[in-house]
């Protein structure tokens, strides 16, 4: 779009104004990587998982090993 | 369903009230989302994933939130105002606009045929389970039938200007959303009561990440509904930061709902026959899985899932098939497809011819296509068309990003929109295993709309774009022959300019036109620009007089223009000039600039020879010198100058610009392959340019480090400087920019500069890259 247009659109700013408004947006990187940790992890456990049958929770005592 | 609205003519509600909230608004965006999408491909899904329909939603659910932000980006700065055909008409250059409602009108349409073809499948179980049947016909033909009659209805009801009222829209989207969480809570109780249905979830994913992309390619028409929020700007109490959360308001709701739903249908459904699986057996019934898995779990499940899927399936083929022939008028309106798409009845006051054009459309695709394949179409023509927004934005934001009020800014940029077109893309592709044909009708139509736009539609729009001609003379306009265009508004410079072009016509034969362009300030209509015509009267014959004195017969346009360059890039395009010579009053001091805006913007726009003059030149010329900074383009500079200079005592001299320190041999060489481009010379190969025999021309190898001082101290003893463009686009404002600025300021012989024709291909990739790498300042607004 032209700038004309966006002037007749009423949304462009005065000119003193281009520039001085921060394009950058902050981000909480805590909880973005922890989300995408547990995004990526849950989609992960349920296809490596198969659904349930490749993982148990079972511990076997008399053998000492996962079931 | 998504209900795309064109920029028109006359703008709607200039002045409406600020009555929406949040609230109503995320209700707007979710009523456009959950619906009949859901309904009719959850079964489908379910059979090419299995149960991995899970992780597909999911995933479907981060690649919409990428879009999503773009939607949110744009919408909350330039809210209400078009939408995504308006941001790829702006942020995309060429016939991408026209691809944009091309690929909208098809998708919607596709759509549209789905939804029918659903009606059809829920109907005919209605009719099975009430006890009347299918009157003898198979699940698909009756589907087929049904489907063609309830899209005859729909036509019928909207050729009527019958629509669905607010009213009547809100109860059936409260009623699919009841129906829909009656289903979850339904099956979620199920599966407490019968935990052993947690077994159909292996194998997880029976067909792999393959089932998994194309399930993600098919269920994506479920997931477009949220851009429809961005239409409700001008309605909207504080759009700039409503809008944004609007939009991750509904994602936030609806992803996790599908969620659910999928989880229910491969859980809850139990299946009696041996081997197989429910994702199977959801599979198998295709666009009924969801109504016939709803059988077994939920209270009245059969009859409130039909009449869920009926009032669904209807909703959206009325708000397709009116979005569809309203993008189609659109359209036509704007002279992209043929006028008859544009033509309103005259009693009821609506377009038919692009409904009924747009019913067809929809009636050939329930006839010819299983549903499986008419749903592929339709999500691959969604993904195409939310890829050319995510490019848009990337330009917009380039561009006038810094220049507008944001209420939300999409982080990492341009990453996360660059992620978006590559995932959207590879959907797209992968949906070419699912269904073949779809990716076939699919690139059939992408490929006749090209040959549409660039046949016709991109014709019509010039025309339509292109600045008025107020006055004519002598067929200005015809094309034949070879022309040059002489563009007159300086009265003291015609000479010039008119000696420069006799040069030129003289070897070919051709024929002068002179061009007077009447500018009007911008904010003024352009029609006032006819109230000048008689002061430019006097401009215009001086010019004439002085071109039949030179033996020439000029023919003349005048012409109205806010900028000149516009004027005379029209005129290039209308007339095929061969060449224009214009004035040049030296360097610009605008670092945005090369030459001077005006040419510069003639150059980028027009692909003809561009011949700028500064000083007096006196044509024709007895030293002519040509700096040539690739010796294999010599003959074309040679052949250019050859008509300017005096025949019985003019000369041309060659000159080439070396380091100091190459050796005698590589001078050598250099003034031998310039002299083997001026023998090896053929007017058949360059028409544009004369013949260079006839005049003596010599060739010289200067030596030097600054090349520019070097052209400067060689021109003192020339008549005539003539330097040309070697390279391209946004190359050439890089390169040769900075050398005939350099030259430019020094010298004090007269100057040429000469931009020579590009071939096509070569001109429109210089023109795509030079839209995106512009950037517009106020001055040439």
């Amino acid at each position: 779009m032209s700038l004309k247009q966006l002037r007749d659109l009423g949304v462009l700013l005065p000119h003193e104004e281009w520039g001085a408004h921060d394009l950058r947006t902050t981000v909480n990187k805590r909880a973005l990587g922890a989300t995408t940790a547990l995004g990526v992890a849950g989609l992960a456990l349920m296809y490596v998982g198969n659904g349930g049958a490749s993982a148990s929770w079972e511990w076997d005592c008399s053998s000492a090993s996962w079931a | 369903m998504a209900i795309p609205q064109l920029p028109t003519s006359s703008p709607e509600s200039a002045e409406l009230s600020r009555d929406l909230g949040l609230f109503e608004i995320t209700m707007v965006g979710l009523a456009a989302m959950i619906g009949a999408g859901v309904f009719v491909l959850t079964g489908i899904a379910a059979g090419v994933a299995g149960p991995a329909l899970v992780m597909a939603f999911a995933l479907n659910g981060v690649v919409t939130l990428l879009t999503g932000m773009v939607y949110a980006e744009l919408g909350s700065a330039i809210p209400g105002a078009g939408g995504g055909y308006l941001w790829v008409r702006q942020g995309l250059p060429g016939g991408s606009a026209f691809m944009s409602g091309w690929m909208d009108w098809f998708a919607h349409s596709v759509a549209g045929s789905l939804y029918a073809l659903g009606f059809g499948a829920y109907f005919g179980l209605l009719l099975e389970n009430v006890g009347i049947g299918r009157f003898g016909m198979s699940e698909g033909i009756f589907a087929k039938v049904a489907g063609v009659a309830v899209a005859l209805v729909f036509i019928y009801i909207n050729f009527k200007g019958a629509s669905e009222t607010g009213a009547i829209g809100n109860l059936v989207t409260a009623g699919q959303n009841s129906i829909i969480a009656l289903f979850i809570l339904s099956g979620l109780y199920a599966i407490l009561i019968r935990p052993e249905g947690l077994s159909n979830f292996t194998p997880f994913a029976p067909s792999g990440m393959k089932g998994v992309l194309q399930a993600m390619g098919l269920t994506w028409i479920a997931f477009e509904g949220y851009e429809i929020i961005v239409q409700t700007g001008e309605e909207v109490k504080n759009p700039r930061r409503n809008i944004p959360r609007a939009i991750f308001l509904s994602l936030v709701v609806v992803v996790p709902t599908y969620i659910l739903i999928a989880i229910v249908a491969i859980a809850a459904t139990q299946v009696d026959q041996p081997g197989m699986t429910s994702w199977q057996w959801l599979g198998q019934h295709g666009e009924l899985g969801l109504a016939r898995a709803a059988e077994q779990f939920m209270p009245l499940g059969s009859i409130l899932l039909l009449l869920g899927g009926l009032f669904s399936t209807t909703s959206a083929l009325n708000a397709t098939t009116y979005s569809s022939t309203r993008v189609s008028f659109a359209m036509g309106r704007n002279r992209n497809l043929p006028d008859v798409f544009a033509a309103i009845h005259p009693r009821t006051r609506v377009p038919h011819m692009a409904l009924f054009i747009t019913g067809g459309l929809i009636i050939a695709m329930v006839i010819a296509a299983p549903i499986a394949d008419v749903a592929a179409a339709a999500s691959i023509m969604f993904l195409l068309l939310f890829l050319q927004v995510n490019l848009a934005s990337i330009t917009i934001r380039r561009k006038y990003g810094d220049k507008l009020a944001h209420g939300y800014v999409m982080p990492y940029f341009p990453w996360l929109p660059i992620i978006a077109v590559f995932t959207q893309l590879l959907l797209a592709m992968s949906m070419f295993s699912f269904s073949p044909l779809a990716v076939y009708i699919a690139v059939g139509y992408l490929a006749l709309g090209a040959g549409l736009y660039y046949g016709y539609a991109s014709r019509r729009e010039r025309a339509a774009e292109s600045t008025p001609v107020i006055m004519q003379e002598r067929a200005a306009l015809d094309r034949e022959g070879f022309s040059v265009l002489v563009p007159v508004a300086n009265p003291a410079n015609v000479d010039n300019l008119l000696g420069v072009a006799r040069g030129l016509l003289e070897a070919q034969h051709g024929d002068l036109r002179l061009l007077h362009v009447q500018t009007v300030p911008p904010q003024l209509p352009l029609s006032v620009g006819r109230d000048f015509v008689v002061e430019a009267r006097p401009i215009i014959d001086g010019a004439v007089a002085r071109a039949q004195e030179m033996g020439m017969d000029p023919a003349v346009l005048l012409r109205v223009a806010h900028r000149p360059a516009d004027a005379i890039s029209d005129t290039v395009h209308e007339t095929g000039a061969n060449f224009v010579v214009l004035g040049w009053r030296g360097p610009s001091r605008d670092p945005r600039t090369i030459i001077g805006s005006n040419i510069d913007n003639i150059i980028q726009r027009a692909n003809t020879n561009v011949v700028v003059v500064r000083g007096d030149v006196r044509v024709p010329a007895r030293r002519i010198l040509i700096p040539v900074q690739h010796p294999e383009h010599g003959h074309l500079m040679a052949g250019l100058a050859a008509p300017l200079a005096d025949r019985e005592q003019g000369y041309i001299e060659l000159m080439h610009v070396v380091r100091p320190g190459l050796s005698p041999q590589e001078r050598a060489q250099r003034a031998a392959q310039l002299k083997e481009s001026i023998s090896r010379f053929d007017p058949a190969a360059a028409p544009d340019v004369g013949e260079r025999r006839q005049v003596r021309m010599r060739i010289r190898i200067y030596a030097g480090d600054d090349v520019s001082a070097t052209i400067r101290e060689a021109s003192q003893d020339f008549d005539l400087l003539i330097m040309g463009a070697t390279q391209e686009g946004w190359l050439r404002r890089t390169v040769w920019g900075d050398t005939t600025s350099r030259v430019a300021r020094g010298i004090e012989c007269p100057l040429m500069l000469v931009n020579l024709r590009a071939g096509p291909l070569q001109f429109n990739v210089a023109q795509f890259f030079e839209f995106f790498w512009e950037v517009e300042g106020p001055e040439s607004d």
